[in-house]
């Protein structure tokens, strides 16, 4: 394997740490580092939506109302992806909706994985009836379909930012526990761990310090992966009307938007719909190569 | 010996673990005595209970594993059913323990120094006021430890990684965190069996050394006799979770009176009878479920009689030398 290593990195210096050279494995793939590019990208446009975005996506025109993309007959190059039935540019709505696919992806995964860490860890190193009480608790919810749940849960709270966030994190957060207690289990058993407990390490410190760094990659693996999932949820939740509220632009609530002119105005649907394949496909193809990189299991 | 107490008594220790198959009983009355300043070796083929032995004294047996009798007792404080946060203060601060595996009891996602200081950091004494103080401190500490076992250009090697450690630099580092805090008593378990030949000498005196200049008690747990005899003030031999044969290293070695412990010195080859055959020990340890009460060495003892089959007594010739077998009193085995 070694040689194989060498062949695709250059030399292997020993001084390296893991974490590096499965860095460099993960950007020597053409393919995982355009789509990291391709991730970076979208954020970088949701966070500068004001200064990029052509118009303004909540502005209203109706003499412009289902105008068509640029290149078609009676299209405008200054609204580059045509009109939706209120005359708004979808080129700027759909800059403006990357701000809320991408804040509820991130926000979800990072308060559902902190939670998911913290409840495996428990679940896996303390074992006895904390592990029972949390592992029931995950088989319970993983019973439940993701998305009814979520509907059922927003049909209770009613629809908002906020309910979405919790909507989905209620659900989320059993991904990330389910891995890190296995991996846990099989932590505990190691020697350093052993030796951390002869050495009058408290529990604490042996499931943050000594055994939270080992299982780090398989979570944030994991953890990106599921990211591009809960993108398509927020989507199908804001299809369903059950997602953020109108004006605010979202593309789920967008696709749904154009369904009514599919016929006769393809574009307002298709581009928001081109948007959420893009992201999560990229997020997801650099997920598959951060798992080929950082999962030992996938070296030989 | 003097006549002060025991660092470390054992008495009567039995720890026995659930398994599907029965009720193992891996420790099974074990008594032993370690005075300040001695060093101990523990022999015995693997499954004779040597390292559940001092994985009690350490606390650190788990379910499904429990003492089920007999007392421990550290500098005479009692240490079974020593509560959990009065163990933990205990462990790496006054009883240290080094793993049998150096190549993985160190951290990997863990800078060495990181490692070191945190031991320091959790247990020292008489620590300088504020965060940062402490910190340089630490590491000052632990660059001492460092260069006390030996690992060259200490300071630099403190911020890497233990992948960059060779294994017998591995084992250093992990003699060096065990003694960060000056503990009294060490207990190594086979702290050589992963190094090779040359290394081992290596370790085992330095262990020898840091022993002499901290006056510390050091127990060796080997399954090899030489490592005893070159090291050791005084040896228990045991076999199936009880001590056989316990003494002074030169008594043991030269006049071995238990069956088992003469058959361990013969199934060492000796450089003066090279084109002797090695003679080892026929079959294998008995399981440790459902033992019968008589002499567990029994079935392949080539002593074997009359009167094996009662329980066996350590008897004590008088001079420390102690021996479970009621051949050794009547000289036959010897």
């Amino acid at each position: 394997m070694s040689a194989v290593l060498t062949w695709v990195l250059g030399p292997v210096s020993p001084d390296e740490s893991p974490f590096r050279r499965n860095l460099r494995m993960f950007f020597s793939s053409r393919l995982s580092t355009v789509s990291t590019l391709m991730v970076f990208g979208f954020v970088l446009l949701a966070i500068a939506a004001p200064l990029v975005a052509p118009h303004d996506p909540n502005e209203t025109d109706l003499f412009r109302r289902l105008q068509p993309p640029a290149w078609i007959e009676g299209g405008e190059w200054s609204f580059l992806l045509g009109c939706d039935a209120l005359g708004r540019d979808i080129l700027s709505r759909i800059i403006y909706g990357s701000r809320i696919s991408i804040f509820i992806g991130a926000f979800v995964i990072f308060v559902a994985t902190t939670i998911g860490i913290l409840a495996g860890l428990a679940a896996g190193y303390l074992r006895g009836w904390v592990d029972i009480a949390i592992s029931r608790l995950v088989d319970i919810l993983l019973g439940f379909p993701y998305l009814i749940f979520a509907i059922a849960l927003i049909a209770m709270m009613g629809p908002g930012l906020q309910n979405i966030l919790l909507a989905l994190i209620y659900k989320e957060w059993v991904m990330p526990c389910r891995v890190v207690r296995g991996e846990t289990l099989a932590a505990r058993e190691v020697e350093y761990v052993e030796a951390a407990r002869a050495l009058g390490g408290s529990s604490r410190h042996i499931m943050l310090r000594e055994i939270l760094p080992n299982i780090l990659s398989p979570v944030i693996v994991v953890a990106t992966i599921r990211m591009a999932h809960v993108i398509i949820l927020e989507a199908s939740l804001s299809f369903l009307g059950l997602g953020i509220q109108p004006p605010t632009a979202s593309w789920g609530s967008m696709v749904a938007d154009g369904r009514s002119y599919m016929l006769e105005a393809w574009w307002v649907s298709t581009f928001p719909g081109f948007a959420i394949l893009i992201l999560v496909l990229a997020i997801n193809v650099a997920g598959q190569g951060l798992r080929d990189a950082f999962d030992p299991k996938f070296h030989d | 010996m003097n006549e002060v107490r025991p660092i470390l008594e054992i008495h009567d220790l039995v720890t026995r673990f659930a398994t599907r198959y029965g009720v193992v009983t891996a420790v099974d009355g074990v008594d032993l005595t370690l005075q300040r300043g001695e060093c101990l070796g523990i022999v015995g083929e693997s499954g004779s209970g040597k390292s559940v032995t001092f994985a009690s004294v350490m606390g650190l047996v788990h379910k499904p594993g429990w003492i089920d009798r007999g007392s421990i007792s550290f500098e005479g404080r009692e240490l079974v059913g020593l509560d959990r946060l009065a163990y933990r203060a205990l462990r790496g601060r006054d009883i240290a323990m080094t793993m049998q595996d150096a190549l993985t009891a160190l951290n990997p996602a863990l800078t060495v120094g990181t490692q070191i200081t945190e031991v320091i950091l959790a247990h020292g004494e008489n620590l300088p006021a504020g965060r940062r103080q402490r910190r340089r401190w630490a590491r000052e500490q632990a660059v001492e430890m460092m260069r006390m076992v030996g690992i060259p250009s200490a300071e630099m090697r403190l911020d890497e990684y233990p992948h960059q450690f060779s294994g017998g630099m591995r084992q250093r580092m992990m003699i060096a965190i065990a003694l960060a805090c000056r503990p009294k008593l060490l207990i190594a378990d086979e702290p050589t069996t992963a190094l090779d030949v040359t290394i081992q000498a290596q370790v085992l005196e330095l262990i020898a050394d840091i022993r002499r200049e901290l006056g510390m008690s050091v127990v060796l747990i080997t399954h090899d006799l030489g490592v005893v005899a070159e090291y050791c003030d005084r040896v228990a031999v045991m076999y199936a979770g009880q001590v056989v044969e316990t003494g002074r290293t030169r008594e043991v070695i030269d006049a071995p009176a238990h069956p088992y412990t003469q058959g361990l010195l013969a199934s060492i080859p000796k450089l003066s009878h090279l084109n002797e055959r090695i003679r080892p020990i026929d079959g294998q340890v008995p399981e440790l479920i459902d033992l019968p009460p008589g002499c567990r060495f029994q079935s392949r003892c080539i002593h074997a009689m009359a009167g094996c089959e009662a329980p066996q007594q350590v008897r004590d010739g008088g001079d420390g030398h102690g021996v479970r077998c009621h051949l050794a009193v009547t000289g036959e085995a010897s």
